[in-house]
């Protein structure tokens, strides 16, 4: 069946490619739900029982005289179940966002390919080669930005993360002299705290873990929504994808301890995602562009990830897969509704922005919804997520990593309210914009469902989990539908939402008691002085953290970003040094090839 | 009828010299003679690839007195591509050219197939000289200044070369009274060491020059700069992968040793670094895949110096690198033919080929880092490992900004020129996927 | 004379040619005799050919019943084919100095395209 989809989807790819643009989408559609149909089916024949890493349901695939092993394993099962989902609903939103059909359902055909390969990837080679296929398809959806930053730092950082990817797998593969994963066994010491550590910062560029973040702003910002929200929403879960494979499932964590013991390795790992949590969110309060905001944003929510990943124990780790699948979905709605805004106004800045709420109330909902999720307001599936974190982190005693989270929560909730005001509500700023086209909402809706769900049985995500968590030797939390129960405390979503529809009642009581009057800014008192002067700086969004910005934006100006840039440059020094060896007379290279001819008879004579 | 491979060189030789007869039909005659080239070059390649290595004795001495021809399964795909190149490209270019360039263009393809099929070493050098000749004049045939320059360049190196390419073979005769390159090798033992350390570097110095290892390469950035689009994509795929071949022949073959294997070793790892250095902030398009070509010449030689050590993953790899380079670096020179990208098949073009050179699957260059990297690994080469990285992400940098650049540059260019192009690239994207080149590299080779 | 002891002095002239051609590529701005000296060095090299296949005592080698000992026969024939390809190089080269004399007005040696 497997081999099947994806001949299925490359013949898709191609037909997509010539097709116009409207019947491109369609197809695309229908062709991305075919993954989903191998998860059911597989769901449907094995159930959820099935614990052990190798399923021997094992296709193989002949490429070039060599064999790739594919099966569908329960983690791989439950990252599918995360990231393909995006696939048609970013189809169907697409099917009006787009002018013309400029090859972007054949490469995100591709790129779904690709996804669907990484995850059932069941050796190196087949891992590595998807992982590269999937860098070339979502480069080339990155090169149709036509941004030089956004182009350039995308493909130098995934060529970076594939090598170190590769280094990480010739080394497992010269110890093992296997590359089926599950062939990982006995591998200890240095080489193999080596592989695992370049494994992980080859994962990590992916996971968009500071400081390799670098590219994200760049390409989150520049490229179309649509794209974007997969970027954001499933690409990076690869790459955690990834690090959960090597850390947890294949053991990673035991390997890099038997090097050195007195180090805890993984702590290193938390301490970056709390650093990527708290920096990015800072950064992302001072964004004043839509779509920046959004990315670091998204840097700030994965570092949590990274941070469930580092704790490593199993509430830790079901709290980062539960805030993964969360982000997978909130980070693609608001993504999609940066798509909508942008398509409707053509407009990215929160300044410009404004009230948009009472001309698209149904894209408002959704990106109300998506929004509490990401400031894991209570009752939201986000919340159960970081709280499970939170707690771990505190079970731990990690004094450093448990307040940083805390801070960087209070950051989020500091960024939803800018895009929650400065885009959907206050000043109605748009007089001729429509609520967004049908297949958009929808597409907004479906995603929106998930979390939904979530909110109210957070126990139905543990079960999802619970496979993936015991094919890694974990146990699984102690929870019932609606309830979470650790050694700390127990979360009740029925009792929370109870509670939060009791406390709602008095407040909505008192909004509906007062009189309200809407007033334009012109009402304002300005002293006299002409409203055209000052409208600019009028607008609530305007500087909005302007006291905040003051602060702390010396500390953040030397960012990864200048690092990168100062090794790039460095580069191009040796370049320019290298460079003035060819003198261009033809008399210095006879000297060269005089010398050239001593030195070999000198070395292999004398030496 | 592929049993008789001396055709390959005596066809385009003898229709070269007839070209002059026939001046007005000149490139029609040429076309003729380099497809029979090509799928005679086919041809032969599909019976080695079922039947194992051939070959084939000249004038009827039989070696190791008489010259013969010694084709196995790399130099029946070092022809193959050659020939295939050859014909893609004089489909681009063909049509305009006169006879002059056609008579030279044939030479020039008669060389490098005799170079890859040649069993003795003096007739390799003469193969080198038609080669290097045919290739002086064509460079020069542009008749600007850039284009004299780059010849009299490529023209004082090489001559300078063919010198030591002579001496070399003069000291391997002086002692072993013997021309025939596997009879130099079962006898290799028997030579006073001396000798054999000073014959092995004339003849690495001599070809050297033609294959652009550093610091031989001064000609390279020049000659690619000046010569015409067709030519620079003729220099990236013939002379260059012929000249890569004979050092691989030697090193595989004649000189097998560990010091060899060394110095081979280094001298790529350095042309890799190098070339790719210098190419980073190359302005001129020509010039950077020039200098991108030098640096790829040295990951073809680390591939094949480590193949010499008998790995088999490093003899895929370096099959997996010319194919990748061969098929991208000729479009990519032919898509150089301004700063234009020609429409839907320029832009796929330059991505397939830029691609493929960074090594992404399932093109042919994917599968060369692959196997690359396997092999380095089983030396245990860590500073190589993570030379070559560095190389690779200079590499992608420098032609991700030469994507950028690109971009929104749209001209208008011959339906047969586009379809050349996407035709050569398109065999990166062939060779990776089929298991071709995986089962050419498991097959029995001459002297090996 | 005594022909036995021709090998040294012939090894020593190879050398100095090589050398003297060299020289002149390296150390000679004009383009002409740059090529005069490359052309020195494939003499310096055809006679190191020549000197590798000559046998102390032998004549040349034809078949004739009166010497048994000849030289080696096959450095002669590659020092042919070497002569031959060198006056190619010289012909193509003299055509190419013209032609640069033609755009440039000079044989001198420019400095030209760079880095």
């Amino acid at each position: 069946m497997l081999d099947i989809i994806f001949a299925e989807l490359i013949v898709a790819a191609i037909i997509t490619f010539f097709v116009r643009e409207k019947l491109a989408a369609i197809i695309a559609f229908f062709m991305s739900l075919l993954p989903l149909l191998a998860l059911l089916d597989w769901a449907s024949n094995y159930g959820f029982a099935i614990i052990n890493l190798g399923i021997e349901s094992h296709m193989k695939i002949y490429l070039a005289g060599v064999t790739l092993h594919l099966a569908i394993t329960p983690l791989s099962w439950f990252f599918a179940l995360m990231i393909l989902p995006l696939f048609p609903v970013i189809m169907l939103f697409s099917y009006s966002f787009f002018k013309e059909n400029d090859g972007f359902f054949a490469l995100m055909l591709l790129s779904l390919l690709a996804t669907f390969g990484i995850l059932l990837s069941r050796d190196m080679l087949s891992l590595f080669l998807f992982w590269e296929m999937m860098s070339w398809s979502s480069f080339l959806l990155v090169y149709r930005s036509k941004d030089r930053n956004a182009i350039m730092s995308y493909l130098i950082f995934s060529v970076f993360a594939a090598f170190a990817i590769l280094f990480g797998i010739i080394i497992l593969w010269h110890e093992n002299s296997s590359l089926l994963l599950s062939d990982i066994l006995n591998i200890s010491g240095k080489p193999g705290f080596i592989a695992i550590a370049s494994l992980i910062t080859g994962f990590a560029v992916k996971a968009v873990i500071m400081p390799l973040h670098a590219w994200a702003p760049f390409v989150y910002s520049k490229c179309d929504e649509s794209f974007v929200a997969f970027l954001a929403g499933g690409l990076s879960k690869l790459g955690y994808y990834g690090m959960f494979l090597f850390l947890f499932s294949l053991k990673g964590v035991d390997i890099l301890q038997s090097y050195m013991t007195n180090v805890s390795w993984n702590y290193l790992l938390a301490v970056f995602g709390a650093l990527s949590a708290f920096f990015a969110t800072l950064i992302a309060i001072l964004q004043d562009d839509l779509r920046k905001l959004l990315a670091y944003s998204s840097i700030g929510q994965l570092g949590y990830i990274a941070i469930g990943f580092g704790i490593g124990t199993p509430l830790a780790i079901t709290g980062a897969l539960f805030q993964a699948f969360n982000h997978a979905f909130f980070k693609a709605i608001l993504f999609l509704t940066a798509g909508i805004v942008a398509y409707r106004t053509g407009k990215w800045k929160i300044s410009e922005l404004g009230g948009l709420a009472y001309k698209m109330p149904f894209t408002f909902m959704a990106a109300l919804f998506a929004i509490f999720a990401l400031a894991a307001i209570p009752i939201t599936s986000g919340f159960a997520a970081k709280w499970l974190i939170y707690e771990a982190a505190i079970q731990q005693k990690y004094v450093f990593i448990a307040p940083i989270m805390l801070i960087a929560g209070v950051g989020a909730f500091l960024y939803s309210f800018r895009i929650l005001y400065g885009v959907f509500l206050g000043e109605n700023r748009h007089d001729n914009v429509e609520e967004a086209p049908k297949s958009m909402i929808a597409a907004l809706f479906i995603l929106v469902m998930p979390l939904m769900i979530f909110v109210v049985f957070p126990g139905y995500m543990l079960d999802l989990m619970k496979p993936a968590l015991q094919a890694a030797g974990m146990e699984s939390i102690a929870h019932t539908k609606f309830a979470i129960e650790t050694s700390l405390a127990k979360y009740n979503s029925i009792a929370v939402l109870i509670t939060l529809m009791v406390a709602m009642i008095p407040a909505f009581i008192i909004y509906k008691a007062r009189k309200h009057r809407v007033t334009s800014f012109e009402d304002n008192y300005l002293a006299g002085e002409p409203y055209e002067l000052h409208k600019p700086s009028m607008h609530a969004a305007n500087n909005f953290y302007k006291p905040l910005k003051k602060v702390v934006l010396p500390y953040l100006e030397p960012g990864a970003t200048h690092y990168f840039e100062k090794i790039y440059n460095g580069i191009k020094c040796a370049s320019n040094a290298v460079r003035r060896v060819y003198t261009g007379y033809v008399q210095d290279y006879a000297i060269y090839v005089v010398l050239f001819l001593l030195f070999i008879v000198g070395w292999l004579i004398w030496i | 009828m592929v049993n008789h491979p001396v055709l390959l060189i005596a066809i385009p030789l003898l229709t070269a010299f007839i070209i002059p007869i026939f001046k007005k039909y000149g490139a029609a005659i040429a076309g003729g003679a380099i497809a029979f080239n090509m799928g005679y070059a086919i041809g032969m390649f599909s019976h080695i690839y079922s039947n194992g290595k051939i070959y084939e004795t000249i004038a009827g001495f039989n070696p190791p007195v008489g010259i013969f021809l010694a084709i196995d399964a790399l130099s029946a795909l070092l022809a193959l591509i050659i020939n295939l190149f050859a014909f893609i490209n004089f489909v681009a270019i063909g049509k305009e050219s006169n006879y002059k360039f056609s008579m030279l263009y044939l030479l020039a393809i008669a060389g490098s197939t005799g170079i890859v099929i040649t069993g003795d070493i003096f007739n390799m050098f003469v193969f080198f000289e038609i080669t290097a000749v045919a290739s002086y004049a064509l460079i020069a045939g542009k008749k600007d200044k850039k284009a004299l320059e780059g010849a009299i360049k490529y023209m004082v190196l090489g001559s300078i070369a063919s010198s030591f390419i002579l001496i070399g073979i003069a000291l391997i005769y002086s002692q072993l009274k013997t021309l025939n390159i596997y009879d130099i090798a079962a006898r290799i033992a028997s030579m006073n060491a001396n000798i054999k350390w000073a014959s092995f570097a004339m003849l690495l110095t001599g070809i050297g020059v033609e294959a652009e290892i550093f610091p031989l390469n001064g000609w390279v950035p020049a000659a690619y700069q000046g010569a015409s689009e067709g030519v620079a994509s003729l220099l990236s795929f013939a002379p260059s992968k012929a000249a890569i071949y004979a050092i691989a022949r030697l090193m595989l073959v004649v000189f097998p040793f560990h010091a060899t294997y060394e110095i081979a070793l280094w001298i790529g790892v350095v042309t890799l670094i190098i070339g790719e250095l210098a190419a980073f902030m190359q302005e001129d398009v020509k010039r950077m895949l020039a200098y991108s070509s030098i640096g790829q010449m040295g990951l073809i030689l680390v591939a094949f110096s480590l193949a010499s050590q008998g790995l088999k993953y490093a003899l895929m790899a370096s099959l997996f690198l010319i194919v990748s380079h061969a098929a991208s670096k000729s479009s990519l020179f032919l898509l150089s033919k301004s700063e234009k990208m020609y429409g839907m098949a320029g832009k796929y073009t330059g991505i397939v080929s830029v691609l493929s050179l960074i090594g992404m699957p399932p093109l042919a260059g994917f599968w060369g880092k692959w196997y690359l990297m396997l092999s380095a690994m089983d030396e245990k080469l860590w500073y190589v490992i993570i030379l070559i990285f560095f190389a690779g992400i200079v590499e992608t940098a420098y032609f991700a900004r030469y994507l950028h650049r690109s971009i929104g540059k749209d001209g208008e260019s011959s339906l047969r020129y586009k379809a050349a192009m996407a035709a050569m690239a398109s065999f990166a994207i062939i060779f990776g996927l089929l298991p071709l080149l995986y089962k050419i590299a498991s097959l029995p080779l001459w002297g090996g | 004379m005594n022909l036995a002891t021709l090998t040294l002095p012939c090894y020593i002239t190879v050398a100095a040619l090589l050398s003297i051609g060299l020289y002149g590529v390296i150390s000679k701005r004009n383009l002409m005799k740059i090529f005069i000296s490359l052309s020195i060095m494939e003499t310096g090299v055809n006679l190191l050919l020549i000197t590798i296949g000559y046998i102390p005592g032998g004549t040349a080698p034809i078949e004739n019943a009166n010497f048994a000992k000849y030289v080696d026969p096959l450095p002669q024939a590659l020092v042919l084919t070497a002569i031959v390809i060198g006056l190619s190089v010289t012909a193509l080269a003299i055509a190419v100095l013209i032609s640069y004399y033609q755009k440039n007005g000079t044989l001198e040696y420019k400095e030209g395209m760079k880095w």
